[in-house]
């Protein structure tokens, strides 16, 4: 813990000598307070509307959630699916690849088309955009399996599909973690490109707030988005240290 | 039984496994790996000796069906296919699975009764490891590993062991005690095994026979050796270290050969 501090100190330096700077210059006047506002407007804006603040920071991570648990789910199936019938791997992947290339906020229009204004949308692009990472990195740990134990393994000509129960799931498993690491940012940025366009959440505050020429409350937002963020990684390093403290899924012993 | 009685059984027994002009040739080599001929009667404990790449991994491949031999005839009387246990070089226990799960998992992949779970800590047990049940691989020493790895091809009551260099990596107190685990598994459960070491004092230890193979993959000499009881002691013995010293002085006429 110490260690750590000790290790960020510089980062926690810089940052508040960043913090002092850019009060004084915002104090001093030198740039227009509607442009850039001072660190301690965007406090007393965040402790003045923090009520709206948390409530539509609690809408976009629902929308995450529902985001990243269906690619998990998804990208975990087809990841397996593809891997086991490498004839639908050839046939589906390129296509899947579209997930990852499309610009999100090309097709956010279109989510609107389909499911109307409001969370399903809000969710499917939060969902578009993280599945890729999960299904690349999954379809790769399967695909990485130590062939020492391949070899330990088939000596008792398991069927095709224990052997992807008993050795390549969890093999895989921390690259499904990896995988999961990556997507939760890009469901954060989904998410929230969502709302801009179907409303709702941190999106559509952030966005309202421009229109309103309200510079501090775009600051609370984005600052509430990183945070947001932040703390869902840690969340799921947090889960898969746990996991991997209680059983060690590596490669080699 | 004593070693002499099972030479003796050994003689009259049936062949449980005959090789004739047995080949190996990988796609990539201009030679053959293997070009042998031997068998091995019931009860008889073998070793395969050889100076390092003669092929004798190679050979208990082919015999475990890892690989698929290139030329030749090679017989597995019926009784014995599908009850030969195979243990590696190195342990090479499933990271994630502990002792338990380890032991479990031909048990598991074969479909038969996994939930023997009694039988699997009485295994463990007898072989030491009774407080090391739960335990996963990477909190276990060299030596714990490989006895993990020997029950767990133990736990579907095979009646053929066929073990590559698996003390190899070990000190040599550990080496010694699980030299004498694998006599008194031989004895207690009518074991038989084919043990491929390039140590000449281990396979003289080991084996009622000496196979040592030179660098052709040929078999060089072939020996029944025999010894009343065998446990560490005898290694000081005048009669073990005379054929020790027969071993050696053949073995290194093929490491110069080569």
């Amino acid at each position: 813990m110490i260690a750590a501090m000790r290790r960020n100190l510089p980062a926690w330096t810089f940052l508040a000598i960043l913090l002092v700077v850019w009060q004084i210059v915002v104090g001093a006047g030198w740039i227009a307070s509607y442009l850039l506002p001072a660190p301690s407007d965007i406090y007393a804006t965040t402790v003045e509307l923090w009520p709206e603040l948390r409530a539509a920071t609690l809408q976009t991570l629902g929308s995450i959630v529902w985001g990243l648990t269906g690619s998990f789910a998804i990208g975990v199936s087809l990841a397996i699916a593809f891997f086991s019938v490498p004839i639908l791997r050839r046939a589906v992947l390129p296509f899947c690849v579209f997930f990852q290339t499309v610009p999100i906020v090309a097709i956010a229009p279109l989510l609107v088309i389909w499911f109307g204004f409001g969370d399903t949308t809000v969710r499917a692009s939060a969902f578009i955009v993280s599945l890729f990472p999960i299904l690349a990195n999954t379809l790769t740990g399967l695909e990485e399996t130590d062939p020492l134990l391949r070899e330990l393994f088939g000596l008792y000509k398991p069927s095709k599909w224990k052997m992807i129960r008993s050795l390549q799931i969890p093999s895989a498993i921390p690259y499904i973690l990896t995988g999961l690491r990556i997507s939760v940012g890009l469901a954060t940025i989904g998410a929230i490109v969502g709302e801009f366009i179907a409303g709702g959440g941190l999106g559509s505050l952030i966005d309202s707030a421009r229109t309103q020429q309200r510079v501090d409350l775009v600051f609370a937002g984005v600052l509430a988005s990183s945070v947001l963020a932040l703390a869902l990684v840690l969340t799921i390093d947090l889960i898969s240290g746990a996991l991997l403290r209680r059983r060690p899924y590596t490669r080699s012993g | 039984m004593t070693d002499a009685a099972a030479r003796a059984d050994a003689t009259i027994g049936e062949t449980l496994i005959d090789a004739h002009d047995l080949t190996k040739r990988f796609a990539n080599r201009a030679q053959d790996t293997l070009r042998l001929s031997f068998s091995i009667p019931a009860r008889q404990c073998v070793s395969l000796l050889g100076p390092s790449g003669c092929g004798k991994t190679t050979l208990l491949r082919v015999l475990m069906g890892i690989e698929a031999p290139t030329g030749g005839a090679l017989t597995i009387a019926p009784g014995l296919a599908g009850n030969v246990s195979y243990v590696f070089q190195e342990p090479r226990l499933v990271p994630w699975r502990s002792s338990f799960e380890n032991v479990r998992l031909p048990l598991e992949l074969t479909g038969r009764d996994a939930e023997r779970s009694g039988e699997i800590r009485t295994l463990l047990a007898s072989l030491g490891l009774g407080e090391r049940v739960e335990h996963f691989p990477r909190e276990l020493s060299g030596g714990m590993q490989m006895r993990v790895a020997l029950a767990r091809a133990l736990i579907t009551q095979p009646k053929m062991l066929l073990l590559d260099e698996p003390f190899a990596a070990l000190d040599e107190r550990t080496r010694f005690r699980l030299q004498d685990l694998l006599l008194d598994l031989r004895e207690r459960l009518g074991l038989q095994y084919v043990f491929v070491t390039h140590s000449i004092a281990e396979a003289v230890y080991l084996g009622d026979r000496v196979l040592l193979m030179n660098r052709s993959g040929q078999i060089d000499t072939d020996r029944a050796i025999s010894f009343g009881k065998r446990d560490q002691s005898l290694k000081l013995s005048s009669e073990f270290n005379a054929q020790v010293r027969a071993f050696s002085e053949r073995f290194a006429t093929l490491e110069r050969d080569a």
